[in-house]
Parts: structure tokens; sequence; C-alpha cells
């Protein structure tokens, strides 16, 4: 599913552009925001693949969004739109880093057009399953290549990363809002990755400061380092599981909850579930779990398995329903989706 | 009066949309033919509910979704009451989100409307 974030104040144009994206392909998964400050608020809070602007908005127009994009996010193609299109208007645009330019009114099927062109850009250069990121890498640097890789990390752990690389040096990259060389050590410690290969870099200057050999070795020392401290973790796990069933009778083994189960892995990987703030037990949800329960069971709608709730303090809490309700207070950065997937296994 | 919930109900995997006074009446109902719910069924689980509790636990949410093992719940506060939206674990959240946002001022008129109750509406 791709994310397409859709920045227009003009309301009808956003209903309009929702429905075409209903009736189209399921791939393409619409987001829309009314100006450039919330557009920017999205995009450092969800993966975005494309970008739709209008151009005069209020707060940040499209010029700013569209630098602040190509300074901070430039593996985001930014298409603009505009109704008061002059004629050096496109050249200036496409000249600052635009992947494309439309004059309202938009043509709906040639916009959508375009935007499967991006995302079809994003792996013209190939797609490699199950890929040896170093080796990959190495042959780039070998063969002077100039590309995108866009890493995704399979698993319970998915996340997704960007390396650029041009004339076969690595110029920048980028996991969610982590940029540079912290992102590039990051990405070269996954394994299990699938890379998408764009035979193009959008970035013309270098801002890592490393050559790639260089690079790959902290990224391995600091890969070694990890595993280290995940197997002690592991065997002190076992420990403790092997004392209590040493010590309690077999009917009183401490079983793990589902929530036991969650803090346990959001403790292991809070590196890779960002936004989640704090995990607490909080009884007072009680009566709200109880009749969201009761609502499921009177609609047939199955198990309650969370409530997420927005509050008017602006605090973000994922309720989750047990004995003392584990309430998890997130912030607007959590892919709660993540969440809701680990308590639906 | 349109129906309110037209747009919001054509969105995939929406299965329908209820608007509910603070105090638990049903002011509009509209169900799409996916719908699990009818008219009886919100009736007599409206009157199960304690809307005291519901308004005072509201005073400090805009909104809530529910996450049940077969479907979703989307649950907004208006100005006179509360949104209600039966969905898919699938449907597209964020369009859903949208188009809630720019019902709420049609939604938030309706209590400025004389005769509040004229507009209970069943379909099923």
């Amino acid at each position: 599913m791709k994310n397409i974030l859709i920045v227009d104040d003009d309301i009808a144009f956003l209903k309009m552009i929702a429905k075409r994206f209903e009736a189209g392909s399921q791939e393409l998964n619409p987001v829309f925001v009314k100006d450039g400050v919330s557009a920017v608020n999205q995009i450092k809070n969800k993966k975005i693949d494309v970008i739709v602007s209008d151009l005069q908005m209020p707060k940040m127009d499209g010029y700013g969004l569209l630098e602040y994009v190509n300074l901070n996010y430039p593996d985001i193609p930014v298409i603009i739109m505009t109704a008061f299109g002059k004629p050096k208007s496109k050249a200036i645009l496409m000249e600052n880093g635009a992947a494309s330019y439309f004059e309202k009114p938009v043509n709906l099927d040639e916009l959508i057009s375009e935007i499967d062109q991006l995302v079809e850009k994003e792996s013209n250069g190939g797609i490699l399953k199950s890929a040896s990121l170093e080796m990959f890498t190495q042959l780039v640097e070998m063969e002077q290549k100039t590309c995108t890789i866009r890493v995704k990390r399979e698993g319970i752990n998915q996340q997704d990363g960007v390396l650029f690389f041009r004339d076969g040096e690595i110029y920048f990259a980028r996991i969610g809002n982590l940029k540079g060389l912290e992102a590039a050590y990051r990405i070269f410690s996954w394994h299990n990755v699938t890379l998408c290969i764009e035979n193009d870099c959008r970035i013309k200057k270098k801002k890592i400061n490393s050559d790639l050999q260089a690079v790959l070795l902290e990224a391995m020392r600091l890969k070694d380092e990890s595993d280290e401290k995940e197997e002690i973790i592991a065997e002190n796990f076992e420990a403790d599981q092997n004392k209590s069933t040493d010590n309690e009778n077999i009917e009183d083994i401490h079983k793990l909850t589902p929530v036991d189960h969650l803090k346990k892995f959001i403790a292991d990987n809070s590196s890779d579930i960002t936004g989640i703030l704090d995990i607490y037990e909080d009884s007072s949800w009680s009566e709200f779990i109880k009749k969201s329960s009761e609502l499921g069971n009177f609609l047939n709608t199955g198990d309650l398995k969370a409530c997420f709730v927005n509050k008017k303090d602006s605090t973000n809490l994922i309720i989750v329903p047990d004995k003392e309700n584990t309430v998890l207070s997130v912030s607007p950065k959590c892919d709660r989706e993540k969440v809701y997937r680990i308590l639906m296994d | 009066m349109k129906d309110i919930f037209t747009e919001l109900n054509a969105i995939e995997n929406v299965h329908a949309s209820i608007f509910f006074s603070e105090d638990g009446n049903i002011v509009v109902y509209e169900g799409t033919e996916r719908s699990v719910l009818t008219k009886e069924m919100i009736e007599e689980f409206s009157a199960t509910l304690d809307w005291k509790s519901i308004h005072k636990r509201f005073k400090e949410i805009n909104e809530a979704e529910l996450i049940f093992s077969r479907y979703r719940v989307y649950m907004r506060k208006a100005e006179h009451g509360f949104i209600v939206v039966l969905m898919s674990l699938m449907a597209p959240i964020e369009v859903i989100r949208l188009n809630i946002d720019l019902l709420m001022p049609e939604i938030d008129s309706l209590k400025k409307i004389k005769g509040f109750g004229r507009f209970f509406k069943f379909r099923s």
C-alpha cells in the first residue's frame, strides 16, 4: 500500500480526489491535509510515498513544502498543482526538484497516472528479495552506479529505509526522521531485507562524509553488539522462566498474557516501534472498555482487541482490554496499525 | 433533508453510519447493504446504554476507534452528539476521517434546525 499525501486547502477538490481514489487502485492510500504545515507533520509521522501539493496555501505554501521535502525527505517525489500557473512557474518548480507539474483544473486520470508512474519508478532498477545489502551496495560502489535503494526490513520488525548513491558513493540515508550516518548504520544492520532500486538519485551533494567501507564496518560492529545484547536478554528470559517452573505448581505457571508479550516485544523493539511514550495500567478505563465490549457482543463484531482514544488534551492512548487495562500512551508518530496487528496476532 | 452519510457510506468497507444525540436518541441512521445492523438492533442497544456516563467520558475525548477481531467502530464527538461508523478492519480510516471532518459543520447544524426529532431517520 502506498501512502499519497494530498495537500490542498480547496475542500471541493479534496472531496473530488477522495472519490477518485475510492474508485481507483486499492494500492494507493490517500492522506489529506489542508496546508503545508500539516503536510510536514504527516511526513514526520507517517511513511509517505508521493506528495501532491497545491502551490498557494495558508501557513506554508507549495514552494516552502517542496524545499522542505527536498532537504529532508529527498526520496519522496512532489507533484505540484496550481490554478495560477505562469509561463515560468513550471520551469522554476522543476528546477527546484518538483517531480511533476499540473495546472488546475487537474485531469484526475492524468494525475493518478503520474502518481502510478512515480510509484513504479521506485523500482525501475529491479527488486531484490532476501538480498545481501552489503554485497549489493559494494557492487554499486564497484560499478560506480547512481541509484536510490529503498530497503524494506521484513518480518515482525518491518521498517523502511532509503540509501542514496551517486557514482558509487554513499550520499545520504534516511529511516523515518533519522537521517545521515546514524540512519545508514541502522539500515546496514538489518537482516532479511528486500531492496527496491531506482535508477536515479535526487541528492546532488554528498551529506555522508564517510566512504561505504567505513560505514559498513561500523554498522557490522554495532550489529554484533546488538546481537550480543539480544542473546543476553534471551538467556535471562529463559532463566526466569525456568526459575518460575521450579518454584510453582504446574497450574500456577505464570503464562504471559498478550499484554505481557506486547510489553516484552515493545521493550525489545523500542527502536522499531516509534512513538510509544509510556505503558501503564489504568483501571479507570474499565467502564469504557466494558461498554465497548458490550457493543461488540451486541453487534457481533468479535472480541475487543484494542481501543484508540484521542483525548482533548492532545494525548493519544491505545487501551488494551485486560484485567487492569493496559494503556499505551502514544505520540502521533506511532504506527498504530502495527500495534493493532501485534494485538490481533 | 438529504442523506448526510451517503458519501461516507459509499467508502469501501463502511457498513453503517449513525448520529446519536447526547441523550442517546438516534438522529440519523444510514446503513449500507453490507451492514450487519438493523434499525431495531440500534434502538434496542441504545436503550441499554447509560448515555450520561458516555457523555461524561466523551467530555475528554475527541475521537475513539474500537478494534474488534472482525470489525472496527469509529466514534467522533460532535457539538450535539456522537457520530458512530461501523466498518470492516480494512476500511480506509484516513478517508473516513476526512469525510467526517467535512461533515462536521452539517452535523453540528442539525441541532439548530427547529424540530430536531423530525430528522430521525431509519433505513435498513
